[in-house]
């Protein structure tokens, strides 16, 4: 069972018991799946404080919008459809600000970099920060179907059936943000494309 | 596989592929190239690293949301509080506060008492402030 599945094992009775006016019910829902709205939303943004906007957004559309949830597609995706249409709604009302990842939140960038050596953290953490920023600069398909299979472990058919799309073009983006994502980081060892080249 | 081949197919090779694990020809040569494993080992380790960073962007980012049951004009309806939703309130009341006592003048209990002009009677133990207002007739006493 993915993780997205047993995600919706726990989600589908509260939203039952949501629907049939439980508010405590809700409060355990919203708490429940921010997480991964959120997630969610920094994938489709690629900005924290856009991720934030858009994962509050879904949460008062899924108050709001919860009794129109019928069960005839998983709640997860249900949900996933939901944030998606938000965060590109979001995005065209932010389109004038200015473009990428300026901004890295350095909570990711600590928290990612977990090698003892301090002289090591630096570097890993540098590297983070240009990956990230680099995440952040991908094209929007490419940037979901890379979080959602790479770093959320759904395999290309799942990914392609979540975002309705031909699981061939779920490929296609997939290898090109993993070119991009990976280049970037080769690119910053560069012993190791010496190495190479010798 | 040569190496200048290999480096192509990391670029793009399924993240189970890079740690050496499958039969494919990646893998293999992964096996027998120290320089190309190295290679792989930085690219899982950054990918690692990045899913760590989204997976505490999320954790970090947890609002605590609650929701409230109000009634507003007859009619029910749900709000979902969020704190910071309350601090911008909170917020907003003090900056309209802060508006409208601009140009008043606040004194002293003693000082107001001694003020010509209409006499009230100030609760015990409250202070009071006089705002003057654009008719000349009309001053708002108010004691807090």
């Amino acid at each position: 069972m993915s993780e997205l599945e047993r995600l919706n094992a726990r989600l589908e009775p509260l939203v039952r018991r949501s629907q049939a006016g439980d508010r405590d019910a809700f409060n355990e829902l919203a708490d429940e799946c921010h997480a991964q709205v959120y997630r969610w939303a920094l994938a489709q943004t690629g900005h924290p404080d856009d991720a934030d906007d858009v994962a509050q957004d879904v949460l008062l559309r899924l108050h709001a919008g919860l009794g129109r949830y019928r069960s005839e597609s998983r709640f997860t995706t249900w949900l996933y459809r939901v944030t998606r249409n938000v965060a590109v709604n979001h995005q065209r009302r932010q389109r004038r600000r200015s473009k990428l990842g300026e901004r890295v939140d350095a909570a990711m960038i600590e928290a990612a970099a977990e090698v003892p050596d301090p002289a090591d953290t630096l570097h890993q953490a540098d590297t983070v920060e240009a990956i990230m920023v680099q995440f952040r600069e991908l094209p929007r398909m490419q940037r979901e179907v890379f979080d959602l299979v790479d770093l959320q472990g759904m395999t290309p058919s799942e990914a392609s059936a979540l975002l309705a799309i031909n699981p061939n073009t779920v490929r296609a983006h997939l290898f090109r943000a993993r070119k991009t994502i990976r280049s970037r980081i080769l690119e910053r060892y560069p012993a190791l494309v010496e190495d190479h080249r010798t | 596989m040569k190496c200048t081949d290999a480096r192509q197919a990391l670029l793009i090779a399924d993240p189970s592929e890079l740690v050496g694990g499958h039969a494919t020809e990646v893998s293999r040569h992964l096996r027998d190239c120290s320089g190309c494993a190295a290679a792989a080992a930085a690219i899982v380790e950054h990918t690692d690293a990045l899913r760590r960073a989204l997976v505490a962007s999320a954790a970090s980012r947890h609002p605590g949301v609650t929701v409230r049951h109000t009634a507003k004009r007859g009619r029910r309806r749900w709000i979902v509080a969020v704190p910071a939703l309350a601090a911008a309130g909170l917020a907003a009341v003090l900056f309209m506060s802060d508006t409208a006592y601009r140009g008043t003048e606040i004194v002293p209990a003693t000082r107001a008492a001694q003020t010509p002009g209409p006499l009230v009677d100030q609760p015990m133990g409250t202070n009071v402030a006089v705002f003057g207002t654009d008719n000349p007739n009309i001053v708002v006493v108010w004691f807090f």
